[in-house]
């Protein structure tokens, strides 16, 4: 059973697991990893009661490639680790980009490089979430800032990853993985979950990497056993899922498929929230558990007269430029608190061409940004 | 088709002028077609003999390794025509054939006009 509609009480790692069982997720492979461990945990005793399977994998290499054979299996699937698993899920990421494999991974942040700050919450994985994986490709990754996001987002993440057959990254950090919030379940029926759509051709008919019409950007994917013959294989392939290894004209048109699919339904993939913008003249764009400190600075500056501003970016990749340029032209300056040393900020800057000043706000060593840090910096670019 | 064991091939014969029984075809062969006969030749040689005939996937590895050009594979060329022409028409019924696939994608790829 999923949860009953009502308020809860949870985690943000439980509110993952939540999520995912409503939209449908019935298989999870994974290796226990702080902070990521309560979403092994829980899915562990929660995915049996509904009829999925929970597996402990031996690493995190063996886990997204499990996820991948799942999907293919015909479930919706997902893993959750932090940022070493992260780094050795990439090799994985990468296999299911070009398979087009729907799934969906958590990445619960922590400070880095490497083992790092086991404990402590970072942002330090925005961009690896983006270019993590070799070659030429699009990732879309969803940053939830409070525990209800976490579980609204991750019922997104499912929908979106089976709209695109695209792997969908949650960047979730420490902060909002461990943090207990009140989350509201809305009565099932008005939740919107995304099937998996099957083909609807003879088996013969079927063209595995050929969208019937201009618009349309994924092919239906059937599952392994449905009678339908699909090779699944990290090679570059053609139309018909033959490898061409030396094929340009046809390499080409299967990697700009898989970019535009994503980069070109950026309208439709972008969640943002706006605080106080109309009038603003000072505009704070920031994402995950640091927005939540930025948002009492932006208030508190209103209090003292400063006309600031709020962009919450939901959806970190693909970046919305059309959204950061428009609050660009309304505003003097910009400032990007951001748990890392500058990353997103740089996005902001390319986007913004100029129209506004750009500050970085930067925080290293597991600590969120106090309020006052972000106001000050909101003083020193409105004066 | 090449995969199939016996099928297509004639005889595989070992040059009794040319072999000095190195064994290395018995050492390349992943089907173990050959076995040393027990009788020695006219060179005193103890030849290698392709006994199991019906497992010889014509891979030729024995042919290539053979550093005296002893050993021959020769292949039923009549069954191998054959062999093609019905792995053309029967072994991939699903794909289209290839002038049929160039006019599916040059109808089907859309996105790459902008």
């Amino acid at each position: 059973m999923s949860l009953e509609p009502g308020v809860h009480l949870m985690q943000g790692d439980e509110a993952v697991v939540e999520g995912a069982i409503i939209a449908g997720c019935r298989f999870f492979a994974g290796y226990p990893i702080t902070p990521a461990t309560e979403i092994a945990e829980r899915m562990s005793y929660r995915l049996p009661q509904v009829g999925g399977i929970f597996i402990q994998m031996e690493d995190e290499l063996g886990s997204i490639l499990a996820v991948i054979g799942a999907s293919w299996g015909g479930r919706k699937s997902m893993t959750a680790t932090s940022g070493p698993g992260f780094s050795l899920m990439q090799e994985g990421l990468g296999y299911a980009i070009i398979t087009e494999t729907p799934l969906v991974l958590v990445n619960v942040q922590r400070g880095g490089p490497s083992t790092g700050l086991v404990t402590l919450p970072s942002q330090g994985d925005v961009m690896q979430a983006r270019w993590g994986s070799h070659g030429d490709y699009a990732s879309i990754v969803l940053a939830p800032s409070s525990v209800q996001e976490v579980f609204d987002l991750t019922i997104k993440a499912f929908n979106l990853s089976e709209t695109y057959r695209n792997p969908v990254i949650i960047l979730a950090d420490e902060v909002i993985a461990h943090v207990r919030e009140p989350v509201k379940v809305p009565p099932l029926e008005e939740i919107e979950v995304v099937e998996r759509k099957k083909p609807d051709v003879p088996p013969e008919q079927y063209i595995p990497y050929l969208p019937k019409k201009p618009g349309e950007w994924v092919t239906p994917m059937p599952a392994f056993g449905d009678g339908y013959n699909v090779l699944v294989e990290s090679v570059m392939h053609d139309e018909f899922g033959h490898r061409i290894g030396t094929d340009h004209a046809a390499a080409n048109r299967t990697i700009r498929r898989l970019w535009y699919k994503i980069e070109k339904n950026v309208d439709k993939i972008s969640m943002y929230e706006e605080y106080m913008l109309d009038d603003a003249e000072v505009a704070v764009i920031s994402y995950g558990s640091s927005a939540r400190t930025s948002l009492r600075a932006v208030r508190e500056a209103r209090k003292l007269g400063i006309k600031a501003g709020m962009l919450k970016l939901i959806t970190l990749w693909p970046f919305y430029d059309k959204k950061v340029q428009e609050v660009a032209s309304q505003v003097k300056a910009i400032v990007v608190p951001e748990m890392n040393m500058g990353k997103m900020v740089r996005e902001v800057e390319r986007a913004s061409k100029g129209m506004a000043e750009v500050m970085s706000l930067t925080k290293v060593g597991g600590l969120l940004h106090h309020p006052d840090e972000v106001l000050a910096a909101i003083k020193r670019v409105a004066r | 088709m090449y995969m199939k064991p016996g099928v297509g091939v004639k005889d595989i014969i070992v040059s009794d002028k040319l072999c000095k029984g190195c064994y290395l075809c018995i050492w390349a062969c992943p089907w173990d077609v050959f076995e040393i006969s027990k009788e020695r030749n006219w060179r005193g040689v103890k030849k290698p003999v392709a006994v199991r005939l019906d497992q010889c996937r014509r891979c030729r590895l024995c042919e290539f390794y053979c550093p005296d050009f002893a050993i021959q594979v020769i292949i039923d060329e009549e069954e191998e025509k054959m062999l093609k022409e019905v792995e053309e028409k029967y072994e991939k019924p699903w794909l289209p054939r290839v002038e049929e696939r160039d006019r599916i994608v040059k109808e089907g790829v859309w996105w790459l006009e902008d």
